[in-house]
């Protein structure tokens, strides 16, 4: 592990057998709408997970229920061991960084990660200072959040996210917004975290970023899982070409 | 359902403070806020400081009724203060966190409430602390008695937390009901205006007379809320105060603080976490052929989905066009000899129609630029000319501003037996007013445009400029005046000008006639001439 970030080995207390992610049926429905159906899945400790399906498919509700901020209509699902119907108990072991990142406009960015840290109990400001300077926001790190463009705001949130070395890190399109040396950094820690054994849930379309990073990929589609397995085994299965892409647009196609 | 952890409530109120506090010192509002409300509280706390110490000084020679009366009064006000504004501040703005994803996936949301109740508490306390040390140092200098000092501060800061708690929770539950509720979310326009209807009704039922305010005071006195005032009263040795109602009063609002903290917890749970029903916006054919019905062949295209569009966004997004309510406050003292007296006042009908001419302005046309939010760049660069989307707008608040104006005038007028002549000119003062009304409205909207998001009931909106607005007032007033000054002293006293009515109400009409065609042409092209020409920042 890279030293300089301060990240150390995550999961370190939780048991390596144990998957980070486990989801038993999880089922979601808004009114008539089914957004996820009876979703199995399973994340190994450590791994990085690509979660793809095109737009409607029901991947932030997937996220959104992992993340406790929302609760499934049945079934069940346990993150970092923990029961997602114990909110308090999972936000302790999580990292989250949704679409938009959560940050305070009126706040400048160290008080912004300082804030969220000392919230966590995790006061270590020389890591803060690491992880500021790593991802360039050192120099702007005294000017306010609302000031920031949106790349600024995409590392800002993503080092908030990752400040209190959360055993399992869950992305929704952290590359979103960034320049590519913006988007590299965010691929490069993506990996670097992966490698001191936290878990990643990473959502996004861009799936070149999958097919680097991601050890396991899954498919949702119409809320469904359609197809699971490593980027290898994926594209060994198809015919038609041999990219991640490829397998995307033909399992989405084949369940239209 | 954990209690809160201290440090962290802590540390989330010291944060939310911090937020308030630079938001308020770094907009022009803000600091126009701050020192209007420093300049505001400072002169109520002299007053409150003279009551005080003018009812300090009396304690002792009044009847131990009159005491009770004024003490009710102070807790009713605190409270009913307190309640009202926490109430409304926790529907549109506090009653969720801000940043809710990131804070309820680092924190308990025990935590996240108990931080935001500790920062509002903050606040209020900013707010009443000086009004309140006003009162005790008024108090305890015109009674002479230190420990009804005493008294007043605890019984105070008491109510303030009890009103914080329970308006918080009434807040939620509004909001909880809202939010899963599918008629409301069919309906909110409807179900909107309705409330506030009737909201305003109550409002100026209750406050229109003194004779009410005593009743209800009086009222308060006979009720449990009275006990709250013993608590004050037993600091004195002058009046025989009702220990027993004092203590019961004491333990219910200490006992009810924690019953209230847990309604809280429990209602921001769902609040928080559950989901929102899904408004049901499926096309409806009435709904969609509304403009082609009204327009369609008669203006261009472009010009028709621009009104339908506006039309749209107004029944699903009522917020959008929030700045139509407020000339409704012209009618405020009207309204009230016509609730209380039962009797349409004669200068009702104008007031309506003028009312209503500045709402329709006011609803669809005052922020052309800003009001088209992430859109503009596709606006811009669309086949639509300024005139055009201009155009649009205006029939958007002209076409139904200009039914009801008339329904409003002719009706209100027929109820108030005004003169047909008078009836006249109040009828074509209005409808000038509100031909002319949204091309003002434009012009003011592009001069002062305003494409920063506000908060409103927790929904990100893009509300006009309160300079545009009030310019817009401005230039609309000096259009209607003419005609709406000759039809208010037709009413109310012809004898006062030395000219004949009827050259009077002609003279005036047919000036607010000039203006309302000068003022709706330069508007209109000032506004269209504004948008064509407009480029992206």
């Amino acid at each position: 592990m890279d030293k300089h970030f301060g990240l150390t080995t995550a999961s370190q207390n939780v048991n390596s057998l144990t998957p980070a992610i486990r989801t038993d049926g999880l089922r979601k429905r808004y009114g008539d709408a089914v957004a996820v159906a009876d979703l199995d899945l399973t994340v190994e400790s450590g791994s990085v997970f690509g979660f793809l399906g095109p737009n409607g498919a029901g991947k932030t509700s997937t996220i959104r229920i992992l993340t406790t901020l929302t609760e499934p209509t049945a079934g069940t699902a346990r993150v970092a061991g923990q029961p997602v119907s114990d909110r308090g108990a999972v936000v302790e072991h999580i990292g989250f960084l949704p679409e938009e990142p959560p940050l305070y406009d009126e706040l400048t960015g160290r008080e912004q990660l300082e804030y969220i840290a000392g919230l966590r109990g995790h006061e270590d400001w020389d890591q803060v200072e690491s992880l500021l300077s790593r991802f360039d926001l050192a120099e702007d790190a005294d000017r306010r959040v609302g000031t920031y463009s949106k790349g600024m705001k995409q590392k800002l949130g993503l080092v908030q996210a990752l400040v209190h070395e959360p055993e399992v890190l869950f992305l929704d399109e952290p590359t979103s917004g960034l320049d590519p040396r913006a988007a590299r950094t965010v691929r490069d820690t993506i990996g670097e975290v992966a490698a001191a054994d936290t878990t990643v849930f990473l959502s996004t379309h861009i799936l070149p970023v999958v097919e680097e990073l991601a050890d396991t990929v899954g498919v949702l589609y119409d809320g469904e899982l359609v197809a699971e397995g490593s980027p290898a085994e994926l594209t060994a299965g198809v015919e038609t070409g041999s990219t991640l892409e490829d397998v995307f647009l033909e399992v989405t196609s084949e369940h239209r | 359902m954990n209690w809160p952890d201290r440090s962290r409530t802590a540390r989330i109120a010291r944060v939310e403070l911090r937020r308030t506090w630079r938001s308020l010192r770094t907009s022009n509002r803000g600091r126009l806020l701050l020192a209007g409300g420093a300049l505001v509280v400072a002169l109520y706390s002299l007053g409150i400081a003279g009551a005080g110490y003018v009812g300090g000084g009396a304690i002792h020679t009044v009847t131990p009724g009159t005491v009770r009366l004024a003490t009710t009064g102070v807790v009713i006000g605190l409270l009913g203060l307190t309640g009202f504004t926490v109430l409304q501040r926790t529907v549109n703005q506090i009653g969720e966190p801000d940043a809710a994803d990131g804070l309820l996936t680092t924190v308990r949301y025990e935590d996240v409430l108990a931080g935001l109740l500790a920062a509002e508490f903050g606040r209020l306390l900013a707010v009443a602390a000086l009004p309140l040390a006003a009162l005790t140092v008024g108090v305890t200098a015109g009674s002479g008695l230190p420990l009804l000092g005493v008294a007043v501060v605890a019984t105070s800061v008491l109510v303030l937390l009890f009103g914080l708690l329970a308006s918080y929770a009434v807040g939620l539950t509004i909001k909880l009901v809202v939010a899963r509720s599918v008629f409301i979310a069919r309906h909110r326009a409807t179900v909107g205006g309705v409330a506030s209807l009737v909201l305003v009704t109550v409002w100026l039922l209750a406050w229109g007379t003194s004779d009410i305010q005593v009743a209800l005071l009086r009222a308060a006195t006979r009720s449990p809320l009275s006990w709250i005032g013993e608590l004050i009263l037993l600091a004195v040795p002058s009046v025989e105060s009702e220990p027993l109602a004092a203590g019961v009063a004491a333990t219910v609002l200490l006992g009810s603080l924690p019953v209230a903290a847990v309604a809280c917890l429990w209602l921001a749970e769902r609040v928080w976490y559950g989901d929102a029903v899904q408004p049901d916006h499926e096309f409806d054919a009435a709904e969609r052929t509304l403009s082609d019905r009204l327009l369609a062949g008669r203006v261009a295209t472009a010009t028709r989905v621009v009104a339908q569009k506006s039309w749209l966004r107004a029944k699903r997004a009522p917020l959008t066009v929030q700045f139509a309510v407020a000339p409704a406050f012209l009618l405020v003292v009207q309204l009230q000899t016509f609730l209380l007296e039962r009797t349409v006042p004669p200068t009702l009908p104008l007031t309506a129609g003028l009312a209503t001419a500045a709402a329709a302005g006011a609803a669809f046309t005052l922020n052309p630029l800003g009001g088209e939010e992430r859109v503009l760049p596709l606006t811009l660069t669309a086949d639509v000319s300024g005139k055009q989307f201009i155009t649009g707008l205006a029939l958007a608040g002209l076409l139904p501003g200009a039914g009801l104006a008339t329904l409003l005038v002719v009706g209100l007028g027929l109820a108030a037996d005004t003169p047909l002549p008078v009836l006249a000119a109040a009828l074509t003062t209005t409808v000038a007013a509100t031909l002319a009304a949204p091309w003002v409205a434009a012009a003011a909207g592009v001069i002062f445009p305003k494409f920063e998001q506000s908060t409103v009931r927790g929904t990100s909106v893009t509300v006009p400029s309160g300079f545009a607005f009030g310019l817009y007032l401005t230039v609309l007033s000096a259009v209607a005046a003419p005609g709406a000054v000759a039809v208010a002293v037709a009413i109310l006293g012809p004898s006062l000008v030395p000219v004949a009515t009827p050259w009077l109400l002609a003279g005036g009409v047919t000036t607010t006639l000039l203006l309302a065609a000068t003022a709706a042409a330069m508007g209109y092209l000032y506004a269209a001439n504004r948008m064509s020409s407009y480029r992206l920042a």
